[in-house]
């Protein structure tokens, strides 16, 4: 589905923060996949997409009443979606430092391609993951189309600082990424 | 500008990613929602979390482990205090003057 233009998502927006269902609905529908392919690029597993996507949306109608500003809808839901896919990896941490003899867990073992996959995606899926998790988030925000400021807010950092990060990390994308294909 | 040489590679991942969510996806999130609802949250939900009740007994534990180290301390130093009166009353006794 694609996105409302901004008067009636602002409107969408709004009743969902009313609590209508529909509206709630119709605001998962445009986003899903734009939200899965941000959670995919971030975290680069294809068993994390559903179930962090789930949980990106719930915590998305529990805090829209929150939502002062319906119209920075977008930027505050992206923001919400970096931090649920950097909380997931950290805690993805923690239990392999807490579960040594867990070590052949299915989060250990990188994503094989499949035969249906084009060498184009395993390349970028390749290079996403020599990158730290941070900067993935943060190529992910800019793929998104966020702003210098919204990815400087969401990351607490300055837009300076922001700047050079971002240009380092699409660098050694790049590099990756020529490298892989 | 130029287009970076991965961008036809953003488009085949975002495919990929969106093909993961099945087609009711947003009839499960509202369905979980409402199932979550009856759970306990916020405060609750973090006052249960294991790292949370992990917490609250080390400073339970902590917390006992100081009160019995300081009654203990206590009680010796009140028998010590005791038994030295006692030795300060006998040496007074025997004082000759």
């Amino acid at each position: 589905m694609d996105i409302p233009d901004t008067t009636a998502l602002t409107d969408l927006v709004r009743q969902a923060q009313l609590g209508r269902e529909d509206a709630q609905r119709s605001l998962i529908v445009s986003y899903q996949n734009r939200i899965a392919g941000f959670i995919y690029s971030i975290t680069g597993r294809s068993d994390a997409v559903e179930d962090l996507a789930q949980i990106i949306f719930i915590k998305m109608i529990r805090a829209l009443p929150r939502l002062d500003q319906p119209a920075q809808f977008e930027a505050w839901l992206f923001r919400m979606a970096r931090n649920a896919c950097i909380d997931h990896l950290r805690r993805q941490r923690w239990q392999r430092l807490f579960s040594p003899l867990e070590q052949e867990d299915h989060f250990e073992i990188p994503e094989t391609p499949t035969s249906v996959d084009s060498e184009e995606l395993d390349a970028l899926r390749h290079a996403l993951s020599k990158l730290k998790p941070s900067d993935r988030a943060l190529i992910a925000l800019a793929q998104e189309g966020r702003s210098q400021q919204e990815m400087a807010d969401a990351t607490g950092v300055t837009v300076v600082a922001l700047k050079a990060r971002l240009h380092r990390a699409r660098e050694q994308l790049r590099q990756h990424y020529e490298h892989a294909s | 500008m130029n287009t970076p040489p991965e961008s036809r590679a953003w488009y085949r991942l975002n495919q990929h990613a969106a093909a993961q969510l099945p087609a009711d996806f947003p009839d499960r999130v509202l369905r979980q929602l409402r199932l979550t609802r009856t759970e306990p949250r916020g405060a609750a939900r973090l006052f249960l979390h294991p790292f949370a009740v992990s917490a609250y007994t080390a400073a339970f534990c902590f917390l006992l482990v100081v009160i019995l180290h300081t009654r203990s301390t206590e009680e010796t130093n009140a028998r010590h205090l005791a038994q030295w009166h006692e030795v300060a009353m006998q040496t007074a006794s025997l004082d000759p003057l």
